[in-house]
This record gives structure tokens, C-alpha cells and sequence, in this order.
């Protein structure tokens, strides 16, 4: 098989968005979560009102994605079941969990919000990215304490050689109690250089960089 | 009835999070569903909830809401008519 | 080299037994474990589903949840020859809100391992598993997928032995979402039948021991894992795509090294909402397997999120084992808009190989092809 490379690789964590080293977008720091991802989303000029519906961690993952596919350039060649979408974190859909909980412990008035529901299992975020950028091959979500890139790497390097995608968007996705991190990586077949190859050192590397 | 549409569309705006949309430019006899507002399934389970928080009015079932929520004004005529006094 | 990829045990603890065994004999005397239950919260409907009163208590600091995975996995090594110390076996967990219970307490306390890692990590030193386990948690498609990923990682050498094991409460967490979604049956589920009305949720774990050497683990039969894929329908998160499409191609990659011919019935997901049901008839009809005899065992033991993958896995092994297709429970009359071919009664005959499929929330799908050896 061919090598594997990183096409690109964006990071967003409270601070900024950075694609392929370069910053996109920085946050002030007095400003919420929910502030900066709606800045994060005017900056990226694109009209997707459904966005507004999200959780925190879909609206992260949404506009991570924005970036690694630079508008659906990347998928110029693949079919849409030849794209992949494997991502992970830790606490799973904890954020909006908690939120859906203290809608069930109002003794008053029980009316638990299904658009609220929805957005309670870690893989909606997978969803969402999915329907904007028409993903419709192999899924996967993985719960993992701490940023795992061995697994990331074992399992998207089975996909391509069972030839199961062409092309596999991978990562991190994490937004909890105002606090969030995303890096996300877009791999395919082709030539590379050393510090784009896609091994489990590289995708390390470049997690440190987007550590705080 | 004016005040009636003008508070729903507030209410809608908010129920469903149409962040960009201003609710006096909703059309109160056009369809809320399909073109539009773009809404979906789960708008349409929301618009329930907002029924039942504001108003203590139930709508039992998607079908029943399909023709419930056909419009703004579709909605403050069902308000009005179960309305408990 | 790759390596062929088998099932070899299993374990299910549920309301129909704590054994396969005690489930697969209540399956065929036709019994369902669903029944009326507190609703747990002011619901205007009533509410039924499967929920497990006793449990077998494995350790007292372990969680409702925790005791049942711990039993099962121990359940399901104890018969082979496959220690828990391997060091090239791994645990695949599948769930979808692990503790979720714990999140509902007053103070909630680090026990409850609210966090899906931390469930599993307890889990892992309770049973002193080397390999550090995977968690698959991808809505209900996790147990399928889980059993995917876990053949892929033997297949490929990066280990020998996986313990897959699904599992979720009955929870009022989860239960609310549902009656929020007016997705709730107003009584048993009727997959595929006309007049279906929605879902029942239940409460169960299943667990499978994955292997590529039946003989070295002592295994009392083997499944081979022949065919496997996953796809998004890109569509909506909720709703299931109207026409099947999405879960044609994960069944199109399932079926790829094998004969269509040979699939001697399809283990549907089932739910028995409208849109679900009708979504994967259409996928069948699309795909020429609209004869294929199909069931859905959501009658039987509602829907267990984490735990149905696997657990509809086992019954279907047991299917292939016995050359018989377990009656479709719940179904009288055609309802869908594509022609499929549901279980009436209890079929025998012989039988090879089996469709399993499950789609969920966030527009995923999966399917797996199994073939007795």
C-alpha cells in the first residue's frame, strides 16, 4: 500500500483555529464558549442556519470540519461512501448530557426538550459533519481517556487497507462546561513529505501544538 | 389576535433557535414547514413543547401537530379555540 | 497476512435469563420480556419496556451496569481456555450512556463513573485485562460496530482474542428522550407490522469472544465474521434517510466476498417506528433481498441500545447453530412501503449465513455477514 499522508490538519482550542500551521481565527479571551463558536462561524461566511440548533461540541466539530475540507474542495475525486469519519474524545456527550439532566430534575414542569436529547450521544457531532459535507462511508466514535493516536492510526490504516474509504477525516472533538478543543485530520493516499506522513509520532507532534 | 401572532413568533424564534431570523418577518399565513424556515422533525416536536410551556395546550401527536403547526396564524387559531378559560 | 476472524462464545443477561441458554429458550417458547413498567417520570402514556429487578452482584462497589458487564464477560470466558491476563486479548465495550443513572444523583460521586472511560477502566481492573480496552460508543449502531472493529483489529494481527460486550440501562434519562421524541410504543412493539406505533426500550448485556484460533481458545463452536461495513446516511440526525440508500451501501460493503444467494436470513434492526422499519425495507428491496426471510427481535427484548448489536449477534448465531430463524414477534400484516420478507413462525432449515444489520441516530448504519465454519 501506498503511504498515507495528512492533506490537513486543524486545530481549534479556546484560544484560535489554526489550519496547517497557520491561525484562522483568534478568540478574545473574556468572551463565552458560545460567543466565540458563533464569531468562529460569522468568520467563516458561510449560511448554515442549522448550526444555531447545535450543541457546543457539534457546532466545534462543524466548523473544524469547515476548515479541513476547505468547502468540499477535498472530496473533488471520491464518492461520498469513499470518505471516511472516525473521531473520538473523552467525555463522550457529557456537556449536553448534564444539560438534559437539569431539565429532568424540574419537579414543577417535566418537559424534556427532544432538540436537546438529540444532541446525547457522542456521535451527532459525526452526524452533523456527515450531512454538510455529504460523508457517507464507514463511522466511527471512540471513547478514549486521553487523546489516543495509536488507536486513531490502527484503525484508520485497516480502513484503507481493507479498502473500506479513500479519504478519512479523524480526531479529537471535545466541548465541556465552556471549555473546548478539536483537532482534526484529513488523510489520504498519495506522496508526502516526513512531517506529513500520517504515523502515530506525527499526529502526537501536532496534538502537542495544539495543547494549551 | 395580533398580539397573539407577534408573541408566537417570538416565541418560535426562540423555541428553535433561528438565530438570523427577525420574527416580524415571518409571514404568519405562510407554511412553517418545507420552504421557509427550514424547519424539521424535531422543530416540530419542539413547537409542541412550546405549546404545552406557554400556552397548556397538548397536541397529542406529530400528525395532529402537521396540522397545527401549518402557519403562524394556524397556530394562534388553535391557541384560541383550546384555550381553557 | 490476514488472519480469518471468528465468534466463538457468548453470554446474554437480560429479563429472559442469565444465560444464552435461558434467553434462547424463552425466545423460542415465544416469551417477551417486555411488560408494563413505571415510567419513572409524569408520562400520559403508559409505558412499557425490559428492566432487569435483580442483578448478579459481581462486586459491591460496582455499579448496576458494572456488575452486569463484569458477569458477562466472566460468563463468557469461563468456558474457554482464553484467560483474562492474555495480553493479546482486548476488550471492545459498546454503549451509548454507560452510568448514565449516576448523572440523576443528588451528589454525584466519583463511583458513579458517570464517564464512559471511567466504567471501563474499573471494569478492566476488576477483570485484570492487560490490553487497554476501546470504546465504542456510536448510538445504536455501537454493538455492530464494536463487533466490526474488533474483527478488523484481530484480522489485521494487532491482537488474537477481543471480548466484545454491549450494554445500557433503563434509564430514566433515556426514557424521557424517547417519550420526548413521541417515539414510545403504546405497548409492545410490532416491528415491520402495519399498525407499529414505535419503540420499547430494554435492558440487557451481551458479550461475544472474537478469535482467530477456535482450537487454541478450546471454543465450542465457530461463526466466522465474513463480511462487515458502516455508512452515514448524511442526512439527518434523528430521522433515518427515506430510502434506504444509506443502509445499502454499509450492506453493500457487508456482502462483498460473499453470494447474496447465500444469506439464509437478515437479523433486521427493527425498532418498529414508522420511518425506521420502512427505511430498511426499502433498503432490502433496493438490494435484491426483499425474499430473504427477516426478523427483528425488538419484540422480544425492546430496544438495548449498546447491548442489541451484540445481543441480536448471539440469538443469531444460535439461529445458524440450530438451523432455525426465530419468529419476527410482533408482525401480522405487511406495512411497509418496500416488500420484505418477515418471519411469520419459526423456520427450519438448513442455514449458513446471516445479514445482521442496525442503523441509529446521527444517520449511521452498519451490517455484518457471519457463516458458520
Amino acid at each position: 500500500m501506498s503511504e498515507l499522508n495528512i492533506r490537513n490538519w486543524v486545530y481549534i482550542n479556546d484560544q484560535e483555529a489554526v489550519m496547517n500551521d497557520e491561525q484562522q481565527f483568534s478568540f478574545k479571551k473574556e468572551d463565552t464558549a458560545d460567543q466565540k463558536l458563533e464569531q468562529l462561524y460569522r468568520s467563516l461566511g458561510v449560511a448554515y442556519p442549522k448550526f444555531f440548533k447545535m450543541d457546543a461540541q457539534s457546532k466545534l466539530g462543524w466548523a473544524s470540519a469547515e476548515y479541513l475540507c476547505e468547502g468540499g474542495k477535498v472530496f473533488a475525486t471520491n464518492a461520498p461512501e469513499e470518505r471516511a469519519l472516525v473521531l473520538s474524545n473523552q467525555k463522550s456527550s457529557l456537556d449536553t448530557d448534564e444539560q438534559y439532566q437539569q431539565s429532568l430534575n424540574n419537579q414543577e414542569e417535566f418537559l424534556p426538550s427532544p432538540s436537546v436529547f438529540v444532541y446525547t450521544l457522542a456521535n451527532i457531532v459525526a452526524g452533523e459533519i456527515c450531512i454538510r459535507h455529504g460523508i457517507k462511508g464507514e463511522n466511527n466514535f471512540l471513547i478514549s481517556e486521553r487523546f489516543d493516536a495509536e488507536a486513531l492510526v490502527n484503525y484508520t490504516r485497516i480502513l484503507f487497507e481493507e479498502e473500506l474509504c479513500k479519504q478519512c477525516l479523524l480526531g479529537w472533538v471535545e466541548a465541556y462546561r465552556g471549555r473546548f478543543k478539536s483537532i482534526l485530520w484529513l488523510v489520504e493516499k498519495g506522496e508526502s513529505t516526513d512531517d506529513r506522513l500520517f504515523t502515530v509520532k506525527n499526529l502526537n507532534q501536532l496534538y502537542q501544538k495544539s495543547e494549551l | 389576535m395580533s398580539e397573539l401572532i407577534a408573541n408566537l413568533k417570538q416565541q418560535i424564534v426562540q423555541q428553535l433557535n433561528l438565530v438570523d431570523i427577525d420574527p416580524a418577518s415571518i409571514d404568519e399565513n405562510a407554511p412553517l414547514f418545507g420552504e421557509g424556515l427550514g424547519l424539521d422533525s424535531i422543530d416540530a416536536l419542539e413547537l409542541i413543547l412550546l405549546m404545552q410551556k406557554n400556552y397548556q395546550i397538548k397536541v397529542a401527536t406529530a400528525e395532529e401537530g402537521q396540522k397545527v403547526f401549518s402557519s403562524v396564524k394556524a397556530m394562534a387559531d388553535f391557541i384560541v379555540a383550546n384555550k381553557k378559560a | 497476512m490476514h488472519k480469518p476472524v471468528y465468534i466463538v462464545n457468548d453470554h446474554i443477561l437480560s429479563v429472559m435469563g442469565t444465560s444464552t441458554d435461558s434467553n434462547w429458550n424463552s425466545v423460542l417458547k415465544e416469551e417477551s420480556g417486555i411488560a408494563l413498567i413505571d415510567p419513572l417520570f409524569p408520562s400520559d402514556q403508559a409505558i412499557y419496556g425490559s428492566q432487569l429487578k435483580a442483578y448478579p452482584v459481581v462486586n459491591k462497589k460496582a455499579t448496576k451496569l458494572e456488575n452486569m458487564f463484569l458477569y458477562s464477560i466472566q460468563e463468557t470466558l469461563r468456558q474457554t481456555s482464553i484467560k483474562s491476563s492474555n495480553d493479546r486479548l482486548m476488550l471492545f465495550v459498546s454503549t451509548t450512556k454507560g452510568n448514565i443513572d449516576g448523572l440523576g444523583n443528588k451528589k454525584q460521586q466519583p463511583s458513579d463513573r458517570v464517564e464512559l472511560h471511567a466504567m471501563t477502566h474499573f471494569i478492566q481492573q476488576e477483570l485484570g485485562l492487560v490490553h487497554t480496552p476501546m470504546i465504542v460508543s456510536n448510538a445504536c449502531i455501537s454493538g455492530v460496530l464494536a463487533i466490526q472493529t474488533a474483527a478488523l483489529y484481530i484480522k489485521h494481527g494487532l491482537i488474537d482474542h477481543a471480548i466484545v460486550a454491549g450494554g445500557d440501562l433503563f434509564s430514566k434519562f433515556t426514557l424521557s428522550g424517547f417519550y420526548a421524541f413521541k417515539a414510545l410504543s403504546a405497548g409492545i412493539c410490532k416491528p415491520f407490522d402495519k399498525s407499529r406505533d414505535g419503540i420499547n426500550l430494554g435492558e440487557a448485556i451481551g458479550t461475544v469472544l472474537l478469535t482467530s484460533d477456535p482450537a487454541a481458545a478450546k471454543a465450542l463452536y465457530a461463526v466466522e465474521v465474513k463480511g462487515y461495513g458502516s455508512s452515514n446516511d448524511a442526512n439527518h440526525i434523528s430521522g433515518p434517510s427515506r430510502d434506504g440508500s444509506g443502509l445499502a451501501l454499509a450492506v453493500r460493503k457487508a456482502v462483498r466476498h460473499i453470494r447474496t444467494e447465500d444469506i439464509g436470513f437478515i437479523n433486521a434492526h427493527g425498532t418498529a417506528t414508522l420511518y425506521n422499519d420502512n427505511m430498511e425495507s426499502l433498503a432490502f428491496q433496493q438490494l435484491g433481498l426483499g425474499n430473504v426471510p427477516l426478523n427483528s427481535l425488538k419484540a422480544y427484548y425492546g430496544h438495548t441500545l449498546g447491548a442489541a448489536g451484540v445481543l441480536e449477534v448471539i440469538i443469531s448465531i444460535r439461529s445458524l447453530l440450530n438451523n432455525t430463524i426465530v419468529k419476527s414477534l410482533g408482525y401480522e400484516e405487511a406495512g411497509t412501503e418496500g416488500t420484505v420478507n418477515v418471519a411469520r413462525t419459526f423456520i427450519k432449515k438448513e442455514i449458513h449465513t446471516v445479514l445482521k444489520t442496525a442503523s441509529g441516530f446521527g444517520g449511521c448504519n452498519s451490517a455484518l455477514i457471519l457463516r458458520k465454519a
